[in-house]
């Protein structure tokens, strides 16, 4: 679905911090990528959905090259980005939130409207918290906001950055929850994630991710069970520390 | 190296020329020029302490050249001392000026004290045009004219500037290196972050602002003996305020001699201005001319002069530093070096808890964040602060370091009570912390960050070194324990964010406090990070050293922690050892979820997965 | 008690003026955290342009912001272009010096096409006034504050009601946010920052009506402006309109009770004791950056 063919791409006047990407996210799977902290792994969700213009190489919407169009374009060919931080809006009500997931498509206000009602179907919470600013909800809430407001434009790829940072492991489970059934649906969901667990028993696939480079693609579960990478990426479990 | 060498012989070379041009050229033009760019220099270099070094920028500068010239007029008016001895006594009042400044902007920061700086330049300028009755208001105030020979020309004006302009760089330059120095660098980079290290931010800023105001002040009286003549518009004016800010952004805002340099570079186009435009529409030309400088300045030198300068040069000498980002840390050595033996400030009670919270409250608006929490850490324990977001640990935190003021209870620090403490009380007392999102000072390399912070204060330790001996070994050291060592020099805004989390962990150490809390150190780092900071919070309590932690990480948590408080809206719903915790039916369904181990957080051993 | 009312009701009048003078540069600061201290020759410079159609055209000048204010929209824009986007790259005190050697370079241009006298501008009810129970209510003042109250409303329902208005106030909240979602946030700061500069306009033809002025009058106006969003609460629309109230009226009554020489300090008084007090301003966000970060 989203194939990265050679992508080099950094930021300013800094040297790349991707250098020569090449893997794919099948269409309709997970894909989690992982990777020690600065591998690049948020930099390649950037070059994804058009927050970053890459520098060489290829992003492939199925055969369509979108590397260097702008947000609003990739946007409306349905590829959605869900941030690690900075993503809301504090001072814009719940509502305005959601339904400015839809900006790309504003003219169409009876479809936005009638979109955002079947989501706040789906998430109570933004039917109960419609009025109330970004500001005043909790870490998790946000989350879930975020995700609502992706899903306005019914998108066929999502791109997660982080999704469980900061979060407490109830409203990691109901992110679970929620990427899961996004999955059930048809999106494509491309996710980065620190905590690799996590990201591995959700995912279908995996993406070895350092120094901006790709090490390693493969099924999630056996990068999971493979021990190598397991003592290689995921740190030994404290446990097992303490008894070496 | 070379590059230092030609620096000095730069300075030396220009000192030895602008000593010697009165004495071997008489033109007037000439001295002029010079005596203007010497009072721009020292009025830009003052400006550069609490703007460049404290980054609070002030538009209000030109009050304290005006509160040294009216001092130093109605005192040579009023009892007939020379203008050049009283001019002292105008530094004296710009500084007590810049005390009010720094009191009143004492809660503002950003542009907020901007504005702040603006308003009290007005404020002054005013009440100096309406107190007539000792200013003689907008009519202006006369100066007796200089009694020397009137072949010594301008000599005395000119070596009084040149030599107050030598005094305001060496002064300059001492507080750049000592201690003030780096506080007021931490301050401008993250000010309640030094507060919370132990910096007293309150006196460290009202020094720089005397510091900042003191030559200025100066100036004004030798300026004001200059042009003979006084008026508060052209004394208290916006315009030299901002030519004092465009001068010091042409140079280069915070270094030493970027302030200099732009009045070199700005006077002389100012008099050309002035002299070569005339014809009723000069001044009009002169507005365009300078107006649009200033804002092409912006546009083509957005650093400075000798900061893009510098850059540049740094650019042709050496290969872009390879990015420190992206790589695998180097292996945890099997015994991380031993801190330095931590000595303990409160007494010795073998059974009283060291850290004691009792009925703490504190509201957002409606939002009780805190309500009623109640909790003991034991000394030399590791105790864990779990529970659902917004629960409040974070809260609690801001509260037990002062960095928010609780609305009630009470937090003990073995027997002494420190909520009514302030923060860099707090961290003197041996209270550390790091921050969710980490926060380092960004300009500051990485040794730098470990000498911000400060156990003591005393106005004399402010005049050390910022980093010497004992204490530069002592960051070195604490850099070596957190495996940091090798990036001591870099930039810390340059760091990977794990990386930074290390070196905010170090910094705390350097206050080798009695109680370190950590507020998720392991979010958003990779899993083998995640284990050095296990293996150093270990080490380091077996040093001694008690240690409070938040984190979700619930693996980790288990196996760190001896004790663990669970917090639920705002108050402590269980505590007990980890074994205990994870089987507590109200944690599990308050934190956990439910009963069964989520995927990636499971309480039980997860290593069996790998 | 009539001298209290008559004050009163003069600065009710006046600050309906200020609320619009200072609603340019609250937009300008809450979107993308700029002071723009150009607003001061911006306005000046609309009331010189006021004042030549006026004197052409014979026109109502207070209708004439039909014509000043796009007239500034289009100055806006260019200006955020040419200047101001690489000036905010850089940090906030250089966008400062940039906009404040734009003021300078507009009281130049000003002084060179219009000359440095001061000018006013003098329709035949400038010298009117609406008697009611014996007070006055001098004509300029009321239609002049009600022009205002007309742009303001319409500023604030293009705000809260358009796509655009959308856009600015979710890029005025997190610019990454509105990135992520398909707002081009650099055209949208465009817009925003010559709507601000056009709110100028308007005022600037309001005030050419009520004081005489000249090329050096925009420190004055800048001070003000300063000082009511400062009041208000920087980046809080209906602060400012509060904020523009509460100096006026403390301007009118400075200058029946104490002297008119002292109510030139009203403002920055009002500054330095809002700021020492309550930092956020009387309506709006807090000012103190550490804050926001704890």
């Amino acid at each position: 679905m989203i194939t990265f063919k050679n992508l080099v791409a950094g930021y300013g006047r800094a040297g790349d911090i991707l250098r020569g990407i090449d893997f794919t996210a099948p269409e309709s799977a997970i894909t989690c990528i992982v990777g020690p902290n600065g591998a690049g792994k948020s930099t390649v969700l950037k070059a994804c959905s058009g927050l970053l213009r890459p520098r060489g190489g290829q992003v492939l919407l199925g055969d369509e090259e979108i590397g260097g169009r702008s947000p609003a374009e990739i946007l409306r060919r349905g590829v959605v980005q869900v941030p690690q931080h900075h993503g809301l809006f504090p001072s814009l009500t719940v509502r305005e939130n959601v339904m400015l997931g839809a900006f790309v498509n504003r003219r169409e206000r009876d479809r936005n409207r009638r979109r955002y009602e079947e989501i706040a179907q789906v998430f109570p919470l933004i039917a109960e918290r419609a009025g109330d600013k970004a500001a005043s909800l909790s870490g998790g809430q946000r989350r879930t906001v975020e995700f609502a407001r992706a899903l306005m434009l019914r998108p066929r790829v999502v791109l997660l950055d982080e999704p469980t940072l900061g979060l407490d492991p109830k409203a990691c489970k109901q992110i679970a929850d929620s990427i899961t059934t996004l999955n059930k649906e048809g999106v494509t969901v491309l996710m980065v994630e620190q905590n690799v667990r996590f990201g591995l028993t959700l995912a279908d696939h995996a993406v070895v991710m350092e120094g901006g480079r790709v090490l390693h693609t493969g099924a999630a579960d056996a990068l999971l069970a493979d021990p190598d990478m397991g003592r290689l990426f995921f740190g030994a479990a404290p446990e097992q520390q303490e008894t070496s | 190296m070379t590059i230092n060498r030609l620096r000095a012989g730069g300075i030396g070379l220009a000192a030895v020329v602008l000593a010697g041009l009165p004495l071997v050229s008489d033109n007037g033009y000439l001295q002029n020029m010079a005596i203007m760019v010497f009072l721009l220099a020292v009025m830009a270099s003052g400006w550069n302490i609490i703007s460049g070094y404290t980054g609070y920028v002030s538009l209000g500068q030109s009050a304290f050249l005006g509160a040294g010239a009216y001092t130093t007029a109605l005192l040579s008016i009023h009892t007939g001392v020379s203008p050049l001895l009283a001019a002292p006594a105008g530094g004296v009042v710009a500084a007590a000026a810049a005390l009010v400044l720094s009191l009143v902007g004492r809660r503002t920061r950003g542009i907020a004290f901007v504005i702040v700086s603006f308003a009290f330049l007005e404020l002054t300028a005013l009440l100096v045009s309406n107190w007539s009755s000792l200013t003689n208001g907008n009519h202006g105030l006369a100066l007796p004219l200089p009694t020397w020979d009137r072949a010594y020309l301008n000599w005395p004006f000119y070596y009084y500037l040149l030599v107050l302009l030598a005094l305001t760089v060496w002064g300059s330059w001492a507080i750049r290196r000592s201690k003030l120095g780096i506080g007021l660098m931490a301050i401008r980079d993250d000010e309640s972050k030094a507060d919370g290290v132990g910096v007293r931010t309150d006196r460290y800023k009202m020094l720089a602002f005397a510091a900042s105001a003191f030559p200025i002040g100066i100036a004004g009286g030798v300026y004001a003996y200059y042009i003979a003549f006084l008026v508060p518009a052209s004394m208290f004016d916006i315009v030299i305020a901002m030519q004092i800010v465009l001068a010091a952004h042409l140079g280069g805002v915070g270094t030493l001699w970027g302030p200099v340099l732009g009045a070199f570079l700005l006077e002389p186009l100012n008099q050309f201005t002035n002299q070569n435009l005339s014809g009723p529409d000069a001044g009009s030309w002169r507005l365009i001319i300078y107006g649009a400088l200033l804002a092409a300045i912006v546009l083509f030198f957005p650093k400075g002069v000798l900061t893009e300068g510098a850059a540049w040069l740094a650019r042709r000498r050496r290969t872009e530093p390879q990015a420190t980002a992206g790589t695998r840390l180097t292996a945890v050595p099997d015994r991380l070096p031993r801190p330095t033996v931590i000595r303990s400030r409160t007494p010795q009670t073998a059974s009283a808890p060291l850290l004691r919270v009792e009925g703490l409250n504190k509201a957002f608006g409606g939002l009780h964040a805190v309500d009623g929490c109640a909790f003991t850490v034991e000394r030399n324990s590791i105790t864990g602060l779990i529970g659902p977001n917004g629960s409040g640990k974070t809260t609690v935190f801001n509260l037990l370091d002062g960095s928010l003021a609780a609305d009630g209870g009470s937090i003990y620090l073995g027997e002494r009570r420190i909520d009514h403490l302030a923060r860099w009380q707090r961290a003197h007392a041996g209270l550390a912390r790091t921050f969710q999102a980490t926060r380092v000072f960004p300009q500051l390399t990485a040794l730098e960050n470990l000498a911000v912070p400060s156990r003591s204060f005393s106005t004399a330790g402010l005049t050390a070194s910022a980093i010497s001996g004992k204490e530069a070994a002592r960051a070195h050291e604490w850099l070596a324990f957190v495996g940091m060592d090798a990036y001591a020099e870099h930039r810390a805004g340059g760091l990977s964010y794990g990386q930074q989390k290390l070196i905010e962990l170090a910094q705390a150490l350097m206050l080798e406090p009695e109680v370190l809390l950590l507020d998720e150190p392991a979010a958003g780092i990779n899993p083998t990070l995640v284990e050095r900071l296990a293996d150093i919070v270990r080490k380091l309590n077996e040093a001694a050293t008690t240690v409070v932690i938040v984190e979700h990480n619930m693996p980790l948590v288990l196996s760190l922690c001896d004790h663990i408080h669970v917090l639920a809206q705002g108050h402590v719903i269980a505590s007990g050892p980890p074994g205990e915790i994870e089987r507590d039916p109200a944690v599990l369904d308050a934190y956990l979820g439910d009963h069964t181990p989520g995927p990636g957080n499971d309480p039980a051993p997860s290593g069996a997965t790998a | 008690m009539g001298t209290l009312l008559q004050a009163l009701i003069l600065g009710l009048l006046v600050g309906g003026v200020y609320a619009l003078v200072a609603s340019g540069m609250n937009l300008i600061f809450g979107v993308m955290q700029v002071v723009n201290l150009a607003q001061g020759g911006m306005l000046i410079l609309s009331a010189y342009l006021t004042y030549t159609l006026w004197e052409a055209t014979g026109l109502d000048p207070l209708l004439l912001v039909v014509i000043t204010t796009p007239c500034l929209l289009v100055v806006g824009w260019a200006t955020y272009y040419i200047f101001i986007e690489r000036s905010r790259t850089t940090d906030a005190s250089m966008a400062l010096v940039t906009t404040f050697g734009l003021t300078l370079v507009t009281k130049g241009v000003i002084a060179l096409i219009w000359g440095n006298e001061p000018r006013s501008v003098t329709p035949d009810y400038a010298n009117r006034s609406f008697s009611v129970l014996g007070l006055r209510f001098p004509q300029a003042q009321v239609y002049a504050c009600l022009v205002a109250a007309v742009v303001l409303t319409g500023l604030y329902l293009l705000l809260r009601h358009t796509w655009l208005g959308q856009s600015i106030r979710a890029t005025a909240s997190s610019s990454e946010g509105a990135r992520l979602i398909g707002i081009q946030v650099r055209s949208t700061w465009a817009a925003a920052f010559a709507l601000g500069v056009a709110a100028a306009g308007a005022g600037g033809s309001l005030l050419s009506v009520l004081y005489p002025f000249m090329p050096s009058s925009a420190d004055h106006w800048i001070g003000l402006m300063l000082s009511i969003i400062v009041l208000g609460g920087m980046g809080s629309l209906p602060g400012s309109v509060l904020g523009a109230v509460v100096i006026a009226l403390a301007e009118s009554l400075t200058s029946t009770y104490v002297s008119p020489d002292w109510a030139a300090a009203v403002p920055y008084l009002a500054i330095i004791l809002v700021l020492v007090a309550r930092p956020q301003g009387l309506l709006g966000a807090r000012l103190r950056e550490d804050m926001s970060r704890a």
